[in-house]
């Protein structure tokens, strides 16, 4: 059961199209994976075409402007896609799944289109490792950093308070953090005022998906030696 | 659980009014084909199909002429009033509208929800490919409303749960569910082939595999709960 989702602005502003591209990446694959989340996105985004399209204040009978009607030409006189076979053609090229230690873990839809760009990634290979923790970059997007985790059981990050936003997104395993235990599907959100030590389960190993905005700072005695760490575990 | 239904909040960045100026109604010279909104929704949606069936550009234009204006107006608000980013927005989503048509699918949605979806997805590409340092990301990104409909996966979050790791769930399968998800899932085979080597209709491979979901769905929230 996924029991902690976007919050509803979070989910507007997704649909709006207004989040930083790494946080949009996070919504959209937890979207993919929720139920609920799902629906509420459909219902906003019939909302906010039917506003942003339908009621904008644009007479149908007017003629186009030059540009829009170039452009018009333009994709008409395009060459017509070979016979549409989108079936025979796509699934081969996209893999589903990622790679790592041995299992396969089948990705939501948005996070499937990114990793499929690196296959390094997709296959385990370009990831470090810190203790007990595995980190596979993805992307950096101005302050953003995009990765995926995986901790194996037991195992924790030190604890660090944010200098920005932090969203994970369980994929696979339990994911722990102070006294809540999270499944997968589920999106956690955090803002800089919020000092943590996450990990995984005692049970079982987690792999997770992760976006932060610039680097953590470690908070406590010896683990401050960390803190160079910081830039290269997010 | 306690906090079953626990909600993170906290985000606090600016939001376009969802909701307000939903109601109000056009301005009557401004809709010349219909005073009926929803006759429009329709006849958007027959156009859509209309064009994926029989490429016809008659039909595509007027679609365009609907729909690519209001874009502009959209996508300048979305690109900070940059005209080039924007009419690049409108331009990668009408052709997008034309190439893929066959895509939409009516009885998930009006027409001018596809279209703002596909829009508002390549805004987070252009954003993306934009602010990448590190990434590589190729001409045709384009994000899963655009992907063919392949399997039951698009909307079907469950599928997560169908890793190798799971394999302890896999006994409330029958044989021949199960032969069929290792096929799909693990052996990442088309659905059309699995069918074929299996010598059954597609229309059983689907259901079995929905029946298969279901059933590991049931098992695996009885276990987390
Ligand atoms: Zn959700």
């Amino acid at each position: 059961m996924i029991k902690s989702h976007p919050s509803e602005g979070l989910l507007q502003a997704f649909v709006a199209g207004e989040l930083p591209p790494a946080l949009a990446l996070c919504v959209s694959a937890h979207v993919d994976m929720c139920r609920l989340c799902q629906r509420d996105v459909q219902r906003l985004e019939a909302q906010q075409a039917e506003y942003s399209l339908e009621q904008a204040p644009v007479a149908d009978q007017a003629p186009l402007p030059d540009e829009l009607d170039h452009m018009l030409s333009a994709i008409l006189a395009m060459p017509e896609a070979p016979a549409d076979s989108p079936k025979a053609s796509k699934i081969t090229k996209i893999s589903k799944h990622i790679h790592w230690n041995q299992q396969k873990f089948l990705l939501p839809r948005a996070l499937q289109q990114q990793v499929n760009h690196q296959p390094a990634l997709q296959a385990g290979e370009s990831w470090r490792q810190l203790g007990k923790l595995w980190r596979g970059r993805l992307a950096e997007h101005d302050e953003w950093r995009t990765s995926f985790y995986y901790i194996e059981r037991g195992g924790e990050i030190p604890e660090h308070t944010h200098k920005g936003r932090e969203i994970t997104l369980v994929l696979s395993g339990s994911f722990v953090d102070g006294d809540e235990v999270y499944q997968e599907g589920d999106f956690i959100y955090r803002d800089g005022s919020h000092t943590h030590k996450p990990g995984a389960d005692a049970t079982e190993d987690c792999l997770c998906f992760t976006a932060v905005e610039a680097p953590l700072h470690f908070t406590t005695g010896a683990t401050r030696l960390l803190n160079p760490l910081g830039k290269l575990l997010y | 659980m306690a906090s079953a239904s626990r909600r993170i909040s906290g985000y606090t960045a600016n939001t376009v009014p969802i909701v307000s100026g939903l109601m109000t109604s056009k301005p009557e010279n401004q809709s010349t084909t219909s005073a009926d909104p929803a006759n429009d929704g329709q006849r958007w949606k027959d156009a859509l199909v209309e064009i994926a069936e029989t490429r016809c550009r008659v039909q595509y234009a007027k679609l365009f002429n609907h729909f690519a204006p209001r874009l502009k107006m959209f996508a300048l608000r979305l690109c900070d009033s940059n005209e080039a980013l924007a009419l690049e927005l409108v331009q990668d989503t009408m052709l997008a509208v034309w190439q893929k048509a066959h895509l939409y699918n009516a009885s998930k949605g009006a027409a001018s929800t596809w279209i703002y979806t596909i829009a508002r997805n390549l805004r987070y590409d252009q954003l993306r490919k934009a602010s990448s340092k590190a990434d590589v990301i190729s001409a045709e990104d384009l994000w899963p409303v655009l992907e063919a409909e392949t399997d039951d996966g698009r909307s079907a979050p469950d599928h997560l749960v169908l890793q190798l790791q799971l394999e302890k769930y896999y006994d409330a399968l029958s044989p021949a569910q199960m032969e069929v998800i290792r096929k799909v899932y693990l052996e990442d085979k088309p659905q059309q082939q699995v069918a074929d080597e299996l010598n059954i209709p597609l229309g059983t491979v689907k259901s079995r595999i929905r029946l298969a979901v279901q059933k590991l769905q049931d098992k695996i929230e009885a276990h987390h709960d």
